[in-house]
């Protein structure tokens, strides 16, 4: 059976950069969007902290590849057409938003008062306080959780393959499709997720260790 | 080598935290190169006071002036402007340090320099590198505040209160937090600042400290000053037999 998969690795490396290219611009569209959704939650204004709050749990509740199909199908209805690969980029940002919120609030939240304090003391105000004081700390108290994010996000970005982005997923499925050797394939295909994910489970681990 | 300017005037400082009054009208001169210390029972105030007057804690009455000039326009109601400036004359130590975790020692001297443009980043490292040699600590520049002892970090929370020049220190119990030993090197580093001529107010249960190192102590009891005056006749020819039961207390502890 592995004769096979040697010939079939470059498709799938091919894939497979497709699939980190979406987990790249995910997360630099998602965490940042978390990081403000999960400041704004805990925004003085009740208004602003109800819709902030709603926004996440929507999207916190719809699940991904409903959110997926929903911009691809959906949107064109209202005359908003997107790409395939923007469609999951975007959809894949919201839902990433949403769920890393929480872990920067409690980031944020950890960082104590004290600090804050310190800094006004200092003549130094809120928002130089927020990058140079807080938001250093958060980041440093949270980057497992952060880092376990960004894996589960590498592995859904196989949801591409449903509206057609040839991500790895998609690769090993048509290969599948034109051997009927999809045991196998699929085999090698996720071998190559687990491998990586479990590497750099690995390497997070490392990182937390130090950091505390 | 006391100054005849008033630095700083406090005049009737008030604080209430919804019902509960905890400064009932705090009046308080201090003089350029005086040092204050300010006593008391726990619950007194003391700690709160001296948040007021660097308004960490917002005051719910009274006007605050600095070298003759009012700190607030509406003292209820502060700008920013206002804010940063008069805490930018006035230093603060916490009982607690608070060193910046993810800064290395010299870069929490650093920092507040360059984000208030005081000095650019050059002359802020050499100005932090020289403070940290004041206060006797020039090795741990590099090192991270949690490879530093509870005194050398706050002899560090020194040296950054100080990256400011200040014109006034306020000390909340420095040493509360710190063994003896300990603290006798940040008293130390306080005793010689206060020789330099540095106006302070500290907050202290250091009888020791406040008898040979202030001019003039406070005793506040209940929200109010209880009893006043120079060290000699605070500690031992007080007015009110309160005051002899709570130095009574302290010294049975």
């Amino acid at each position: 059976m592995f004769e096979h998969w040697i010939e079939w690795l470059p498709q799938l490396l091919n894939g497979l950069g497709t699939s980190l290219l979406l987990t790249a611009c995910v997360a630099l569209i998602g965490f940042p969007l978390g990081l403000v959704l999960g400041l704004l939650a805990t925004a003085p204004s009740r208004l602003v902290r109800a819709l902030v709050i709603a926004f996440i749990e929507v999207f916190r509740g719809i699940p991904l590849l409903a959110v997926i199909y929903l911009l691809y199908f959906g949107l064109p209805a209202t005359g908003v057409t997107m790409a395939a690969f923007t469609t999951i980029v975007v959809g894949h940002s919201l839902n990433l938003g949403a769920y890393s919120s929480e872990v920067f609030r409690a980031g944020i939240l950890h960082v104590g008062g004290g600090q804050r304090e310190a800094a006004a003391s200092l003549g130094i105000t809120v928002r130089q306080a927020f990058f140079h004081v807080v938001l250093p700390q958060a980041i440093r108290a949270i980057p497992g959780p952060l880092m376990s994010m960004l894996i589960m996000v590498f592995q859904s970005t196989s949801l591409a393959f449903a509206i057609g982005v040839s991500e790895m997923t998609s690769k090993a499925f048509s290969i599948g499709s034109m051997t009927f050797e999809y045991l196998n394939v699929l085999v090698l295909a996720g071998l190559i997720y687990a491998v990586l994910c479990i590497v750099s489970a690995r390497i997070v681990a490392r990182v937390e260790e130090k950091l505390s | 080598m006391q100054d005849p300017r008033v630095l700083l005037d406090a005049e009737s400082i008030k604080k209430s935290f919804k019902d509960n009054e905890v400064l009932k009208g705090v009046t308080l001169q201090v003089h350029a190169g005086e040092v204050i210390a300010l006593i008391g029972p726990s619950g007194a105030g003391k700690s709160t006071f001296l948040r007021c007057l660097n308004y960490l804690e917002r005051p719910t009455g009274g006007v605050l002036s600095l070298d003759g000039e009012t700190a607030f326009e509406d003292s209820l109601k502060p700008s920013k402007t206002e804010l940063l400036k008069l805490r930018r004359r006035v230093g603060m130590v916490f009982q607690t340090f608070n060193l910046f975790p993810h800064l290395s020692v010299v870069k929490n001297i650093v920092l507040a320099q360059k984000l208030n443009g005081l000095r650019n980043a050059k002359e802020a490292e050499d100005y932090a590198l020289k403070l940290l040699g004041q206060v006797g600590l020039a090795d741990k520049a590099h090192a991270k505040p949690s490879e530093c002892s509870g005194g050398q970090q706050q002899r560090i929370a020194i040296a950054r209160a100080l990256s400011l020049d200040p014109e006034l220190m306020l000390f909340d119990e420095p040493t509360s937090a710190l063994d003896p030993e300990v603290g006798n090197d940040v008293l130390k580093v306080m005793r010689d600042l206060a020789d330099r001529g540095m106006t302070m107010i500290v907050v202290t249960h250091e009888m020791k400290f406040a008898e040979r190192v202030a001019d003039r102590v406070l005793l506040l009891d209940q929200g109010g000053i209880l009893e006043e005056g120079p060290p000699a006749q605070v500690f031992y020819n007080p007015t009110h037999e309160r005051t002899r039961t709570f130095l009574q207390a302290v010294l049975d502890r």
